[in-house]
C-alpha cells in the first residue's frame, strides 16, 4: 500500500528527524510513503499573510499533483496540512475562485478526490491503535510524557475535522499503548507562539516559557508533538527563553514517530535524536 | 365505558410527588413509578435552595414521609414503564420490576448489610461520583422505602461469581434475595403523568474547562453534595485534590447552556440562581476568608425573591459578578490551582486570573431514556428532546389523558415544578372526575375499647434495629429494668419492631395482656410513629395511647463509643416514655362537616382557569369580578411568539366559563367580608346584597402595568408602553409600518432601590414585539437597551433570532440610565455602548417603555379581610416558596397568576390548574379530619389578652365574646396544628396543647431527674 508524502520545506531541513522517523515509522507499518513528485512550497504562513489567492495557488497545484497519481496523501507539517486543506474548503465554497485557481495553475482542480491526511490521523483513525500495540517490541516504562498539541494540527476544527479542538485526546492514546505515562498537560492547546518570533520576541519568549514551566512542573521527561514548527520554536527558544527570565527551561521535545521508533525498536531512533539541540538521551536511560 | 380512578405517576422527583399526593388527596389510587431505589429525585442531593436558604433535605423529608404512608399512594420504585396500551381513561400499563436483590417486604433498612459488604470503590452516583459506596446500598438515609439494593454491576456474587454472601449471612430479615429475577406488573389506569426530571449537561463537552481533568473543577451538583452537611465531607468545604480548604472559587455560568455549537441552545433557567446560592453558602461555610466570583453573560434572577437574592449577594456577601464568557481553563501543575482566562468589557486586556476551585453552572438537559419513553406512548417531543405542550395547555402532551410535569416540559426550578405537579393533577382529576373515590381503600378497624377509669397497663416494646441499637445498648438488659416500673404489664425485645410481623404480635400482646398503652423504644417518631400509632388502633385502642422513646437516633447512634453509658440512657429515656404514658388519654379528632363550594376572587386568565377546572372537576363554583368584564390582564395581549391566538382563547375561555353550569359568576361585585374557616367560610359581597357559603377560596386577583413617569411617558405621544405598542403591532399603520427606527427600553420601575424586583417577562415580550415590528417592516431599526436579557427557558431561542433579524441590544448599567429628550422635535435617546465605551445618540420615531408589573393597590384590603400576608413588594406571600407555592399558611386559601408574582400567561395557567388541584383536594372530602394533637382553652383561666391569636401563624385562634365585654380565646380545630405556640406565650396558663400537656411534660422531666437525683 502505498500514500502520496508532501514533506513541505521543513522535512527536508530543520526537521530532517520528523522525515526520517515518519517515513520509517509507516514502513515498519507496511505503508509505503511515496514523495510527490516536484512539489512545492505550501506558502507557509507568510504567502497567506500577505497575498492570500498566492498562497492558494501554490497548494492547488500542489493538490493537482496529488491527483494525478494518489486518492491520499500524507502531510506531517500541519501548516502545509492546514493550507492545502483550506483550497478543498474554499474551491468548493467559490466556484469563480476555483476557476481563477485552475486559470493561475493551467490545470484542472479535482476537489475532495485526494485525502488530505496528517499521518497521526492516519495511526489514530485508518491502521487504528490496536495495531500499534501489537507492534510494540519496547514498552515506554518509566517514561513520563507531556502530550503537546499546538495550534495548527486542530484548529480551525471546522477545517481540520480532526480530534476534539478544546480537549484533543489522540497523542495521549498513542503515548498510552506506546508503554509511557501520559501526563496530565494543562498547556496542551496553547499556542507556542512560533510565528510570532519575528514580530514579538518577547511575546513568544513568554508562551514558550509558560508551556516548558508547566511540562517541568507536572514532572514530564520529555514533550512530544505532532507539530514541526511548535517543536523547532520549543527546542530552540528554551535557552533564550530561560536566559531571560533566569530559570531552566530545558526539556526535550520529540516528535510522536520518534516515540514510536523507539517503542517499535527501530534501530535509526539514535540518528534521529542526534538531530535535537536538546538532547533527548535521557529518553534512554529512562527507557533502558 | 367507565373511566378507571387510578393514575400513573412516571416519576417521584419533587414534581411527581406533588402530583401523586394531591391525587391521593382528591381520591384517586395513585401509582408513583420511579426508576430509582428511593424516591425524591434531584432535591434530596440539594444542600439548600434558594432564595431562603432552607436545607433542602429538612423541607423535603416529611413529604417523603407523607407520601411514604398514604394510604393511596402506591409505590413502585425500581422500576421502568415497559408498554401502555388503551386510551384516555383506560390505559393498560406493563411495568417493568427490577431486581433489587433485597426482598423489599422483609427489609427494615437497618443497613447491617452495608456495614458488612466487602466491595468499596464503588462510585456513588448519588453524591455525583465525589465519594464511593459499597455495592449494596441505600440511595441516601432518609429515602423511602426504607429498603436497600444490590448493585449488581459491582457486588461480588452478581458480577463476579464468587462466593462471597456475607449480606446474607448478617441480615436477620433474611432479606438478601441473589436469584431476584425481572418482573412485570400490570396496572390499570385511567391517566398518566410523566415527570420523568432531568440530567444534567455533560460538562466534558467543553473540554476547555478541564472537566474530568482537572481535580478542582466540579459540577454544580457535585458542590452541592460537597456543601452539604450530609455529603462526603460532612459540609467542610473542600478541594478535591487535596482536601484544602478553598479560598477563591469561581463559577462559570451557562456550561452547556446559550450554547448551539456545543451545548444546547435554550437557557437552563435555574443556573444563575443556584450559583448565587452556592456563592453565599459557599461564604457563610468559610466566613471572612473566601473570595466567590461568578462569571456570568446575563444574570438572570427572574423568579420571585430573586433579584433581591442576587443583590445581597453583591452587597451584603461580597460575591464579585464578572460578565464574560470565560475562555479556558488550565490547571497549575504544581499546585492543582486553576487559571482562568477571560476578557472583561471595559478595557481590550485578556486577563488570567488564579482560583483554588472552579464550579461549572451546567444546565439541565432531559433524562436519558426519555426520547424512548416518549415514543412508546406517543407522546410528541420538541426539538430539544423535551415535552412540546402548548401555551394555553402547559402541562397537556399531545395525548390525550396523558400529562407532564417538571423539567420535562422545561427547564424549571422547584417551585415551578411543584406547580406543575399540582397543575397536571388538577387536568387528571377534571378528566377522571367520574370515577372519583371508586378506588381509594378504606381501612377497617375494630371497635375502640374504653379506658376510662383504668389502672395504666402499658405494654413496652423495645427494638435492636438490627445492630443499630444492639450494637451499642445491652437491650435484654434494658428490658429486663423496663419490667420493673409501676404499671409495666409486659416488656419485650424485638430484632425489628417496625417489621410486619412484630405489629401483629404488639395487637396480639395487647389483647393478651389487656393493655391500655403502648411504648415503643426504637428509632425517630418522625418516620416511625404514624405506623405504631395505626398498630396502636389495630389492637382495639385509641391511636394516641401509644408514647415512643428515640433510643436510635438520640442514643446508640450518638454514643456508640459508650455502650454502658448509652444503655443507662436507653433506661432513662424509656422511663421517662412510661411515665409519659401512664398519663396519655384518648384524644377524638373533629369531623368538620364542609361545604363543597369554591369561591374564586378574580376574573383574569388564571381565575377563569381555576375556575373552570374546578368545575369540571364537579365543584360548584363562585367566580367573584370587580370589573364589568371577564379578562384581566390577558384581554391586552394580541398574541404571542408562538403563534397560539391569544384573543381567541378569551373568547372561548369568557364562552365556557358563562356557559358552565357549575359556575356562578359575580360581575361588577366587590368583596365585603370573608368569615369561618377551611371547609365552612362565608363571604358577603356588594355590601351585604349577596352572601356566599363555600369552603375554600382561590386569590387571582392579578396585577398591573405599571404607569412610568420617566422618559417622557405621558408627555410624549411617541413614548409607549410594550401593552401599548402590542395594540398597534396587530393592526399597523403607518405610524408603525414606515418608522425608521424605534427604541425599546427594558427595566422601566423595574430593579430599583423602590422597586427592587425583575418583573420577569419585560425581556421575552420586547423580544416578541421587536421580531414583530421586523416582520411588518424589515428595514426598521430596532434597539433594545437592556440591563441582562432574561429570556429564560425556550425564549432564548426568540432571543438568537431577534439578534439574527438585526434587532440591536445595547446593555446599559443602573447608574448610567438612557436618556430621552425631544428637543427640536425630534426624540432622541442617548445610552452608554459599554464594549466600545462610547455615547450613542439615537433619534427613533418611537420609544417603547418595558414597564414593571406592579401589583394591586386593594391587594392590602383584601389581605386584610383573608389574614393572609403580602411580600414586602405588596403581592401575596405563599406558604412555603419552594414547596408549597400555592398555598397561603392559612389552610383552605389558594392564589394564583399575577397576584402571587410576575409571571407569563404559560406559568399563570399552570399555577391556576394547580391552585384548583389543591382546593379540590379539600372539596372532594366528604368531611375534614382536625389534628387530634391540638390546642385548646381553659376558659376559667383565659383572660381575653390575645396573645395567643397574635402568635398563632396559622390564623386558627379567635377571640369571642363570651358574655358581654367578656373576651375569651377559641380555638379554630380545623385550622391548628398542634405547634404550641400559643400554650408558650399564654401568661396565665389557660391554653395548652393536647398530648403535650403541662402535666405530661413535667413528669417526664421529674422522671428524668430521678435518674439523675439517684446517681449523685
Amino acid at each position: 500500500m502505498s500514500i502520496g508524502y508532501y514533506p513541505g520545506c521543513s522535512l527536508h531541513s530543520s526537521a530532517k528527524e520528523y522525515d526520517l522517523s515518519t517515513k520509517a515509522v509507516f514502513k515498519s507499518l507496511g505503508i509505503d510513503l511515496k514523495e510527490l513528485k516536484d512539489w512545492n512550497c505550501c506558502g507557509a504562513l507568510e504567502a497567506s499573510s500577505l497575498n492570500p489567492l498566492l498562497s492558494l495557488a501554490l497548494c492547488a497545484r500542489n493538490l493537482a499533483i496529488a491527483a494525478k497519481d494518489y486518492t491520499e496523501i500524507v502531510i506531517p507539517c500541519p501548516v502545509c496540512r492546514v493550507n492545502m486543506l483550506r483550497v478543498e474548503d474554499e474551491a468548493g465554497k467559490h466556484p469563480q475562485l476555483k476557476a481563477k485557481l485552475e486559470h493561475i495553475i493551467g490545470e484542472k482542480l479535482q476537489l475532495g478526490k485526494v485525502a488530505i491526511k496528517h499521518p497521526l490521523e492516519i495511526i489514530i483513525n485508518d491502521i487504528g491503535i490496536d495495531k500499534i500495540k501489537e507492534r510494540v517490541k519496547k514498552p515506554l516504562g518509566n517514561l513520563k510524557v507531556a502530550a503537546y498539541y499546538g495550534c495548527l494540527l486542530i484548529r480551525p476544527s471546522r477545517i481540520t475535522q480532526f480530534d476534539d479542538p478544546e480537549n484533543p485526546r489522540s497523542l495521549s492514546e498513542l503515548i498510552t499503548v506506546l508503554g509511557a505515562e501520559d501526563l496530565n498537560f494543562p498547556f496542551k492547546t496553547k499556542c507556542c507562539g512560533g510565528a510570532l518570533l519575528m514580530t514579538n520576541e518577547d511575546l513568544t519568549f513568554e508562551m514558550t516559557k509558560n508551556i516548558l514551566l508547566s511540562a517541568k512542573e507536572i514532572g514530564a521527561d520529555c514533550i512530544v508533538t505532532a507539530c514541526n514548527m511548535c517543536q523547532m520554536a520549543l527546542e530552540t527558544l528554551c535557552i533564550k527563553a530561560g536566559a531571560k527570565y533566569n530559570i531552566k527551561l530545558d526539556m526535550p521535545v520529540i516528535y510522536f514517530t520518534e516515540l514510536m521508533g523507539l517503542a517499535f525498536g527501530i534501530k535509526d531512533v539514535k540518528g534521529w535524536f542526534k538531530k535535537h539541540l536538546v538532547s533527548p538521551s535521557l529518553i534512554y536511560s529512562k527507557v533502558g | 365505558m367507565s373511566k378507571t380512578g387510578a393514575v400513573l405517576v412516571v416519576g417521584a422527583g419533587i414534581g411527581g410527588m406533588q402530583a401523586a399526593l394531591d391525587l391521593a388527596e382528591s381520591g384517586f389510587k395513585v401509582y408513583l413509578l420511579e426508576r430509582q431505589p428511593s424516591i425524591g429525585g434531584r432535591m434530596p442531593q440539594l444542600d439548600k435552595t434558594f432564595p431562603t436558604n432552607d436545607c433542602a433535605m429538612c423541607t423535603l423529608a416529611p413529604r417523603l414521609v407523607d407520601i411514604g404512608k398514604h394510604p393511596n399512594i402506591k409505590l413502585i420504585t425500581y422500576a421502568e414503564l415497559e408498554e401502555v396500551k388503551g386510551d384516555v381513561g383506560n390505559f393498560d400499563v406493563k411495568i417493568k420490576m427490577l431486581p433489587r436483590y433485597v426482598d423489599i417486604e422483609k427489609c427494615v433498612g437497618c443497613g447491617a448489610c452495608n456495614e458488612k459488604c466487602p466491595t468499596k470503590k464503588v462510585l456513588d452516583t448519588f453524591n455525583e461520583d465525589v465519594s464511593t459506596r459499597k455495592a449494596i446500598y441505600a440511595m441516601y438515609p432518609q429515602g423511602i422505602p426504607l429498603c436497600y439494593t444490590i448493585d449488581k454491576e459491582n457486588c461480588t456474587v452478581l458480577a463476579k461469581g464468587k462466593k462471597c454472601g456475607v449480606c446474607k449471612k448478617v441480615c436477620a430479615r433474611d432479606a438478601i434475595d441473589f436469584n431476584q429475577q425481572e418482573k412485570i406488573i400490570e396496572l390499570k389506569v385511567g391517566s398518566i403523568i410523566l415527570s420523568p426530571g432531568y440530567d444534567k449537561f455533560d460538562a466534558k463537552i467543553r473540554g476547555e474547562y478541564g472537566y474530568g481533568r482537572y481535580k478542582n473543577v466540579v459540577t454544580s451538583l457535585q458542590f452541592e453534595r460537597i456543601l452539604s452537611s450530609s455529603g462526603p465531607f460532612r459540609g467542610h468545604l473542600q478541594r478535591l485534590s487535596d482536601g484544602e480548604e478553598p479560598k477563591r472559587i469561581a463559577w462559570i455560568q451557562c456550561v452547556g447552556s446559550r450554547d448551539p455549537n456545543k451545548g444546547n441552545a435554550y437557557c437552563s433557567a435555574v443556573c444563575c440562581t443556584y450559583a448565587v446560592k452556592q456563592a453565599i453558602i459557599a461564604k457563610e461555610h468559610i466566613p471572612g476568608k473566601l473570595d466567590a466570583t461568578i462569571f456570568y453573560m446575563d444574570m438572570r434572577t427572574f423568579g420571585k425573591g430573586f433579584e433581591e437574592y442576587y443583590n445581597r449577594a453583591k452587597d451584603v456577601y461580597g460575591v464579585r459578578f464578572i460578565r464574560t464568557r470565560v475562555a479556558e481553563v488550565k490547571e497549575i501543575g504544581e499546585t492543582k490551582n486553576l487559571i482562568l482566562r477571560y476578557e472583561i468589557e471595559d478595557g481590550n486586556k485578556v486577563k488570567e486570573e488564579e482560583f483554588d476551585m472552579v464550579v461549572l453552572s451546567v444546565g439541565l438537559i432531559p433524562k436519558g431514556g426519555t426520547k424512548e419513553l416518549a415514543q412508546r406512548l406517543g407522546v410528541g417531543l420538541n426539538e430539544y428532546g423535551f415535552c412540546q405542550t402548548s401555551e394555553f395547555a402547559p402541562v397537556r402532551t399531545n395525548k390525550p389523558g396523558i400529562y407532564v410535569a417538571g423539567v420535562f416540559e422545561a427547564p424549571k426550578d422547584i417551585p415551578e415544578t411543584v406547580m406543575q405537579g399540582s397543575a397536571a393533577a388538577g387536568e387528571a382529576a377534571s378528566l377522571l372526575a367520574e370515577a372519583r373515590g371508586t378506588l381509594v381503600t378504606h381501612k377497617e378497624y375494630p371497635p375502640e375499647i374504653d379506658v376510662t377509669g383504668q389502672e395504666p397497663r402499658i405494654g413496652v416494646f423495645v427494638c435492636h434495629c438490627g445492630i443499630n441499637i444492639a450494637g451499642v445498648v445491652d437491650v435484654p438488659q434494658v428490658v429486663e429494668y423496663v419490667k420493673t416500673l409501676p404499671n409495666v404489664i409486659h416488656a419485650e425485645n424485638n430484632l425489628y419492631t417496625c417489621s410486619q410481623d412484630t405489629q401483629k404480635l404488639i395487637i396480639e400482646k395487647i389483647k393478651e395482656h389487656n393493655l391500655n398503652r403502648v411504648v415503643v423504644a426504637s428509632c425517630t417518631p418522625k418516620t416511625h410513629e404514624p405506623l405504631f400509632r395505626d398498630t396502636t388502633r389495630l389492637g382495639g385502642l385509641n391511636p394516641y395511647l401509644f408514647e415512643m422513646a428515640n433510643i436510635r437516633d438520640q442514643c446508640s447512634w450518638v454514643h456508640q463509643k459508650m455502650p454502658e453509658a448509652a444503655t443507662q440512657k436507653a433506661k432513662d429515656l424509656i422511663r421517662m416514655a412510661v411515665a409519659k404514658a401512664r398519663l396519655l388519654e384518648p384524644l377524638y379528632p373533629k369531623f368538620l362537616e364542609i361545604n363543597h363550594e369554591a369561591l374564586v376572587i378574580g376574573g383574569g386568565l388564571a381565575g377563569m382557569t381555576t375556575a373552570l377546572s374546578l368545575a369540571d372537576q364537579g365543584f360548584e363554583t363562585h367566580l367573584v369580578e370587580k370589573k364589568s368584564e371577564l379578562g384581566g390582564m390577558f384581554r391586552k395581549v394580541k398574541y404571542l411568539s408562538e403563534g397560539d391566538d391569544p384573543s381567541k382563547r378569551l373568547k372561548e375561555l369568557i364562552e365556557k366559563v358563562k356557559a358552565h353550569k357549575n359556575i356562578h359568576l359575580y360581575l361588577g361585585t366587590t368583596i365585603d367580608s370573608v368569615k369561618g374557616s377551611v371547609g365552612n367560610f362565608t363571604t358577603t359581597l356588594n355590601g351585604g346584597e349577596k352572601k356566599i357559603d363555600h369552603g375554600v377560596i382561590i386569590v387571582a386577583t392579578g396585577a398591573s402595568e405599571l404607569r412610568p413617569k420617566e422618559y417622557l411617558y405621558g408627555q410624549d405621544g411617541r413614548v409607549m408602553t410594550q401593552l401599548e405598542i402590542e395594540e398597534h403591532l396587530v393592526n399597523p399603520q403607518s405610524q408603525i409600518r414606515n418608522a425608521k427606527s424605534i427604541v425599546m427600553v427594558q427595566c422601566v420601575g423595574s430593579r430599583e432601590p423602590d422597586r427592587p424586583y425583575c418583573s420577569r417577562v419585560c425581556c421575552q415580550e420586547a423580544i416578541k414585539n421587536a421580531l414583530k415590528i421586523k416582520e411588518i417592516n424589515p428595514k426598521t431599526e430596532v434597539y433594545i437597551l437592556y440591563r441582562d436579557m432574561r429570556s429564560y427557558g425556550f425564549k432564548e431561542i426568540y432571543y438568537q433570532k431577534a439578534r439574527e433579524k438585526g434587532v440591536i441590544f445595547i446593555r446599559y448599567d443602573e447608574d448610567n440610565k438612557p436618556v430621552v429628550s425631544a428637543g427640536d422635535g425630534r426624540l432622541a435617546v442617548q445610552v452608554r455602548e459599554p464594549l466600545l465605551d462610547v455615547m450613542l445618540k439615537i433619534t427613533p420615531d418611537l420609544i417603547v417603555l418595558s414597564p414593571a408589573i406592579v401589583p394591586n393597590e386593594d391587594n392590602v384590603e383584601l389581605s386584610k379581610l383573608l389574614k393572609v400576608p403580602l411580600n414586602q413588594n405588596g403581592f401575596f406571600l405563599e406558604a412555603h416558596m419552594k414547596l408549597r407555592p400555592v398555598d397561603f399558611s392559612t389552610d383552605g386559601i389558594f392564589l394564583a397568576g399575577l397576584c402571587h408574582s410576575p409571571k407569563s400567561i404559560e406559568e399563570s395557567i399552570a399555577q391556576a390548574q394547580a391552585a384548583s388541584a389543591r382546593a379540590g383536594a379539600i372539596l372532594s372530602q366528604s368531611h375534614l379530619t382536625a389534628e387530634g394533637i391540638i390546642s385548646c382553652v381553659n376558659e376559667a383561666l383565659c383572660r381575653g389578652c390575645g396573645l395567643c391569636k397574635e402568635t398563632c401563624v396559622f390564623g386558627a385562634i379567635e377571640l369571642i365574646e363570651r358574655a358581654p365585654g367578656v373576651l375569651i380565646s377559641n380555638v379554630k380545630e380545623g385550622l391548628c396544628k398542634g405547634c404550641g405556640a400559643c400554650s408558650v406565650v399564654c401568661p396565665t396558663g389557660a391554653m395548652s396543647l393536647r398530648h403535650y400537656t403541662d402535666d405530661e411534660v413535667l413528669v417526664m422531666v421529674e422522671s428524668a431527674l430521678k435518674s439523675a437525683a439517684a446517681e449523685i
